[in-house]
């Protein structure tokens, strides 16, 4: 069973059978994700709001951010185009494609703010307005979760082959992009959006709050499904990576976060909400690595 | 026809004879290993034992890394044999992250230019001309060889016999005879994969 004295036997690449990391998918491709994620937050929100100029950021920070990411992370980017053609079986071709027709249609939308591309208007309420907006929240929608779906969808590590995990990538998503939102608006680039800005606030609790509720609801389920997702579970909770998770993930993401919301709820310091801005990032970067780095394999001798 | 292993676990000695023919067969720089033996201690003492568990690619029936890969470089053979394509490899590693039993390597450029002394000698020239770097790679059970009629190199060097080498759709091989015989298992059987590699105990 591969439990010594109480404590699982993690063991490195070595010749040993035990709980064995996984140890490839780490920095660059946690930073994928969460740009990713965080990106199409900004857009879906941004777009509630018709607020352009941060649906166009949010475009960037995919494009650029979460694109060039993947793009580092590969061993040959010259063949990334390679990576569309197996959208049937694989999530990585599904997420390729979707960041591309993302990228396109998004850009569409919101060409109209992007100096030189004042001409390319695109009417409400006709049709080729109506698919373009539909095709790029579509495809926002994917990006959200698909980090979540890339994870779960192989049962070799049981730390993240679950379904909560598609929904903690967009509860993550919605959070950045709402907290990306309310910076914008008070760093006056939301032109008249300012009234919403007790609801964008209102909902940014909410959120947060559903959040730790969904990281707590993960915990839970790992630590009674399987003892390799328990061992991962612990390993974050009192492990290599607890000073990480509960530092940076539990503590700056939620519980400093919210104290700064209701700091900036009483006393309307604008580096307050920067200070919320960033440990709330902070925090979503940080569950997110964390995630990855547990991520340990069944030993070959566990029945 | 399907390829496939047993390997008999009342047998293996942990010699790591494979490990050895394996990377004498392919070429492998260091710290990549198509194959090796893991070492498993039971019981407490004064009652221990240790046991082998020799793992390579299990060749799965339901591959999760081929389906994972995004480029159709991890594909299956019409004999069952499980490939990488070094030329359609992008090197995402979704294959190493989606192999339960984590039997796929991921090759840094590094290593084949230093060597296991710190220079190529001869014979690792020879054999990084059929590598590339920054690829995921993995044990083929030596198609060049099994293309031949041959077994893979380690099968034929294991001293003590332990990995026996055949084709699971015949009845009558040695390999499926054993496996029905011995009751052989497959190593997680639980995650669905439908390995062709067989535990015999």
């Amino acid at each position: 069973m591969k439990i010594i004295e109480g404590k699982p036997l993690l063991v490195g690449d070595d010749f040993v059978d035990g709980f064995r990391f996984q140890t490839e998918w780490a920095w660059l491709i946690a930073i994928a994700f969460f740009l990713g994620g965080i990106g199409a937050g900004l857009f879906l929100v941004s777009v509630f709001f018709q607020f352009k100029l941060a649906a166009l950021l949010g475009l960037l920070i995919v494009a650029f951010g979460k694109g060039g990411a993947h793009l580092l992370y590969l061993g040959h980017p010259l063949r990334a185009w390679r990576v569309i053609l197996k959208p049937g079986s694989s999530w990585i071709s599904r997420g390729m494609i979707a960041t591309v027709v993302f990228t396109f249609f998004g850009f569409l939308w919101c060409a109209e703010v992007i100096p030189g591309f004042g001409w390319l208007v695109l009417k409400e309420g006709t049709f080729a307005g109506g698919l373009v907006i539909s095709l790029a929240v579509i495809s926002a929608l994917i990006l959200t979760i698909y980090d979540g779906l890339v994870m779960s969808s192989s049962p070799s590590l049981p730390f993240w082959n679950t379904a909560l995990l598609p929904i903690f990538g967009f509860t993550e998503a919605f959070l950045g992009g709402v907290t990306l939102t309310i910076l914008l608006i008070h760093f006056g680039l939301g032109g008249n959006l300012s009234a919403n800005l007790n609801i964008l606030e209102f909902v940014e609790v909410g959120l947060l709050l559903l959040n730790l509720l969904v990281v707590i609801m993960y915990l839970m389920a790992m630590f009674t499904s399987n003892l390799t997702s328990k061992v991962s579970a612990l390993l974050l909770l009192r492990g290599k990576y607890a000073f990480y998770f509960l530092g940076g993930g539990i503590f700056a993401g939620f519980i400093l976060t919210l104290f700064l919301i209701f700091y900036f709820y009483y006393t309307h310091q604008i580096l307050a909400l920067v200070g919320v801005a960033l440990a709330e990032l902070l925090g979503d970067f940080v569950v997110r690595f964390t995630f990855l780095k547990v991520g340990v394999y069944t030993p070959l001798s566990y029945r | 026809m399907r390829y496939g292993m047993a390997i008999d676990l009342k047998r293996c000695i942990g010699c790591n004879a494979c490990t050895i023919a394996c990377k004498q067969e392919n070429g492998t720089p260091e710290g990549i290993f198509f194959t090796k033996t893991l070492a498993n201690e039971v019981g407490k003492y004064p009652y221990v034992k240790r046991t082998y568990t020799p793992v390579l690619c299990n060749h799965c029936s339901e591959a999760p890394c081929m389906k994972v890969c995004p480029t159709g470089a991890t594909h299956k053979r019409d004999d069952g044999i499980i490939m990488a394509d070094q030329d359609k490899c992008v090197g995402c590693r979704a294959c190493y992250v989606a192999c339960p039993y984590k039997n796929r390597c991921y090759m840094p450029i590094s290593l084949l230019k230093k060597g296991y002394y710190g220079v190529l000698n001869p014979f690792e020239k020879k054999k990084v001309e059929t590598l590339q770097g920054e690829v995921a790679v993995k044990c083929s059970f030596c198609f060049q060889r099994v293309d031949q009629g041959l077994e893979p190199a380690c099968v034929v060097t294991c001293i003590t016999s332990a990995r026996i080498f055949g084709n699971l759709d015949d009845p009558v091989s040695e390999v499926s005879k054993l496996i029905r015989l011995r009751n052989g298992r497959q190593p997680l059987a639980e995650r669905n994969t439908d390995p062709s590699v067989y535990y015999l105990e």
